[in-house]
């Protein structure tokens, strides 16, 4: 298991850093510049500041740039130069904005945010509690209601009842959040006045997102309990059990539970990417200050360092939680084992 | 070994010399069941299945027929909409629209009425004139072909209120029938205090010749200046609102259907470009087999775990909403599953006999895959990419909430759902339509995807 555990993190090392690869070339590749809005004197100072008159990737010779916003270009023999620059030999790694990148990662740091004047780590700090806090509360959500309802469906397989929690589910999995959430704070929020309709200023202003988010999850979650359920319930181990005495809520509880959730515990992987995207959305409806609506925003205003900074984040998030459902598997199926080779 | 043998079918069988007799007719007798067959006989038996069949065929069709179906239904195409149709407060249920609410084929404004000479032809001049005539004829509640004050000044119309006499000076001139000194309105009434069509008509003069001209050169499809039985027939009839309007007075439902144009084409086109990388990336790595096969899945194991959506995110955001983007983007995020799926059943397929058979007569790899292995696990294929749809669906959707999606003229369900968002306190039918679009059709989706997987895998039905 050590030695899974040692190899996945040394793969996920390689996956962050393509993604970073990706989204910085991505992010360069824009129309824009983060200091296309700053007056002319300062979107010089800003290009400059934030080294955005570098190449983006190492240069080879005869290529030609044009400089950024009209400013000076960066040249590695002169210093600057006004007009477009063609490199006469390949330039330096070290001189790369994406080496210039790696290089401020390395320290530890995920660099300055290129709009406002704080750091991408302050940005990020204040804004995943809440992200967090949603996501973790929906999971919460679509497990208890989903599984409970999952097991009373597929316990009572081709009945009223089943047909009746498949098609609440089947519904559930149906309506996208971002018409659920708006409708949830018509009803709640405004015409009944129970929470606030936009931002979060308590706990309590908490609940409709994650109601939000959550649902397409316990409708989700139910549907692959069900399914578990019915796969185990006719194997023999489950027989075993009832032959030997066993109280029908024990034989549910101790064994069928088990293998029936392995479903739900597979999909966990990519419901978490899911629910990261989701929360995007659902922070954008409630107004929340979560991670998702900074990284929208910093798209749209090209802020570079945060782009890759809650992408960073998102890709690590990502990548540990998959390994932590892998082992999560191990644990409730010991049939699957990881240490092959 | 020769190519120029015969090929074989998919089911590996030679088929017979072109020379043979039909099969003998006995073989009828006891008709075998084909898969396909035999699928489509359980999936009719699905009632939540075949109903979603039909939603979906509804759906798909009022994309298609988008056209008729808004010229008969709610009088005015998406881009009209935009030029022709006055704006209203949004939420105006059945307001009808400025110019066009009285020219109605069948109507009492038709074109013998409006056709004031009767020669067959509609001018500028004669439209004016009957659209002045609509207008008083609406003012005119007591049908006494002549305005008072009370029907006057109930004018909806920017007639200058300012200008007309109390009701008190009115009544006073009306009795005392004094002289008319009131330069804008009672010089056209000499008489009697009344306004009779002649007098009123001046005031009326809502559309200006260059207006009523405008709209004769808009439906005028053979350029002659005016109009003829077939084109004032083509004309958009009075604008009906079955689900009222937007903020800025567009026919919901014309921008339901347009939407949904968009909506469907997103989900079908980009489910193609999953199905074609999925299925080849699968298909390859499943007949290839060893190395490539591991490190192709090891790729797909890799990309699962990425925050792909985020990436196409930053896709929309960098490149605009390029609607060809969209599609390609959605559907390369979308083809992992596909890939799997794909290359378990070729695995567990190109051990058979038929592709022995396929291999032995010489038929090249590429044409073995393409041509034995895939259509044999089609079953599979086409229930994923029927559960493929709704998913991108759903996407595309996403996207367009965020703003990101398809740009403004156009629209898509989750365009204008995030457009109602906006005024939901206000006009709450502005999101609930659409959203209710949104998930009849992907509830529809769902449903048929897995009453096809019931029919085409039973294996795989749990129960």
């Amino acid at each position: 298991m050590t030695r899974f555990i040692i190899r996945r993190l040394f793969a996920s090392i390689f996956v962050i850093l393509a993604i970073i690869t990706i989204t910085l070339w991505i992010t360069r590749l824009a129309p824009s510049n983060p200091c296309l809005d700053e007056r002319d004197v300062n979107a010089c100072a800003c290009v400059h500041q934030h080294k955005l008159d570098r190449p983006v990737f190492p240069v080879y010779a005869g290529e030609t740039l044009a400089p950024l916003s009209g400013c000076q270009y960066w040249e590695p023999e002169t210093g600057f130069s006004a007009g477009p620059v063609t490199f006469v030999g390949p330039t330096e790694w070290g001189e790369t904005q994406y080496a210039i990148y790696l290089k401020t990662l390395a320290s530890g740091s995920l660099g300055d945010s290129m709009i406002s004047d704080l750091t991408v780590l302050e940005i990020l700090g204040e804004a995943l509690p809440y992200s967090l806090l949603l996501g973790l509360q929906a999971l919460l959500i679509a497990l208890i209601l989903g599984v409970p309802a999952g097991l009373f469906a597929g316990l009572r397989q081709n009945t009223a009842a089943d047909y009746g929690v498949m098609t609440v589910a089947m519904i559930g999995v149906s309506i996208p959040n971002f018409v659920l959430g708006p409708l949830l704070i018509l009803i709640f929020a405004i015409h009944l006045g129970w929470f606030s309709a936009v931002g979060w200023y308590s706990w309590t202003d908490s609940i409709l997102p994650s109601i939000t988010l959550g649902l397409f999850y316990v409708a989700y979650v139910a549907r692959l309990t069900r399914g578990g359920v019915l796969e185990v319930i006719r194997k023999d181990y489950i027989r075993t059990a009832r032959a030997k005495g066993l109280v029908e809520r024990l034989v549910v509880m101790r064994h069928a539970l088990k293998g029936a959730l392995l479903p739900v515990v597979s999909y966990l992987g990519p419901a978490f990417a899911a629910l990261l995207a989701g929360s995007v959305v659902v922070e954008e409806i409630f107004n929340l200050p979560g991670v998702g609506t900074h990284f929208v925003r910093s798209a749209l205003n090209r802020d570079y360092n945060l782009v890759l900074g809650t992408i960073i984040l998102y890709s690590s998030l990502l990548v540990f939680l998959n390994m932590v459902v892998d082992i999560l598997y191990t644990v409730l199926d010991p049939r699957v084992s990881y240490d092959d080779d | 070994m020769t190519t120029n043998l015969p090929p074989t079918g998919a089911d590996g069988s030679v088929p017979p010399p072109r020379s043979e007799e039909p099969p003998p007719t006995q073989d009828l007798l006891i008709e075998g069941t084909s898969l396909w067959k035999d699928a489509w006989r359980r999936l009719r038996k699905n009632k939540a299945a075949v109903t979603g069949a039909l939603i979906v065929l509804i759906m798909a069709a009022s994309a298609i027929f988008y056209e008729q179906i808004v010229r008969y239904g709610t009088r005015f195409t998406h881009e009209e909409q935009h030029s022709y149709v006055m704006p209203k407060p949004p939420g105006s249920f059945s307001v009808p629209s400025y110019h066009f609410r009285f020219m109605d084929p069948e109507g009492p404004y038709n074109f013998n009425v409006i056709d004031l000479d009767g020669d067959g032809r509609i001018t500028a001049d004669e439209l004016q004139e009957a659209y002045r005539r609509w207008e008083f004829n609406r003012l005119d509640r007591d049908g006494s072909g002549t305005l008072c004050w009370e029907e006057y000044s109930a004018a909806p119309f920017s007639m200058s209120v300012d200008n007309v006499p109390s009701c008190e000076r009115w009544d006073e001139i009306r009795l005392s029938r004094a002289p008319i000194d009131h330069p804008d309105v009672f010089a056209c009434d000499a008489t009697d205090g009344v306004l009779a069509y002649e007098d009123a008509g001046r005031l009326l003069d809502i559309v200006s010749v260059g207006e009523a001209r405008d709209i004769v050169g808009r439906f005028d499809v053979t350029g002659s200046g005016y109009l003829t039985p077939e084109e004032f027939m083509g004309l958009p009839r009075p604008e009906r609102n079955w689900l009222g309007t937007d903020q800025l007075g567009r026919d919901l439902l014309t921008r339901l259907i347009y939407g949904g144009r968009i909506s469907l084409a997103v989900g079908l086109l980009a489910t193609l470009v999953s199905f074609l990388i999925g299925v080849t990336w699968g298909a390859t790595a499943g007949f290839v087999g060893g190395k490539v096969d591991n490190i192709m899945m090891r790729i797909v194991d890799i990309m699962y775990g990425l925050p792909f959506i985020f990436l196409v995110i930053l896709l929309m955001v960098v490149f605009g909403r390029n609607i060809i983007l969209l599609f390609i983007a959605l559907g390369a995020v979308q083809w992992l599953t596909m890939a799997r799926i794909v290359r378990g059943q070729v695995i567990s397929l190109k051990s058979q006999e038929f592709v022995e058979a396929a291999r032995t007569i010489g038929v090249s790899k590429p044409a073995i895959i393409f041509r034995h292995l895939i259509p044999n696990a089609l079953g599979p294929i086409i229930v994923y990419a029927t559960l493929t749809v709704p998913a991108v669906m759903l996407e595309e959707a996403f996207l367009s909430f965020l703003g990101l999606g398809v740009q403004a003229p156009q629209t898509s369900w989750g365009a204008l759902a995030s457009e109602g968002r906006q005024v939901m306190e206000m006009a709450p039918w502005m999101i609930i339509f659409p959203g209710l679009a949104l998930a009849i059709t992907l509830l529809s989706l769902n449903f048929l995807g897995d009453g096809l997987r019931d029919a085409l895998d039973p294996q795989l039905r749990k129960d």
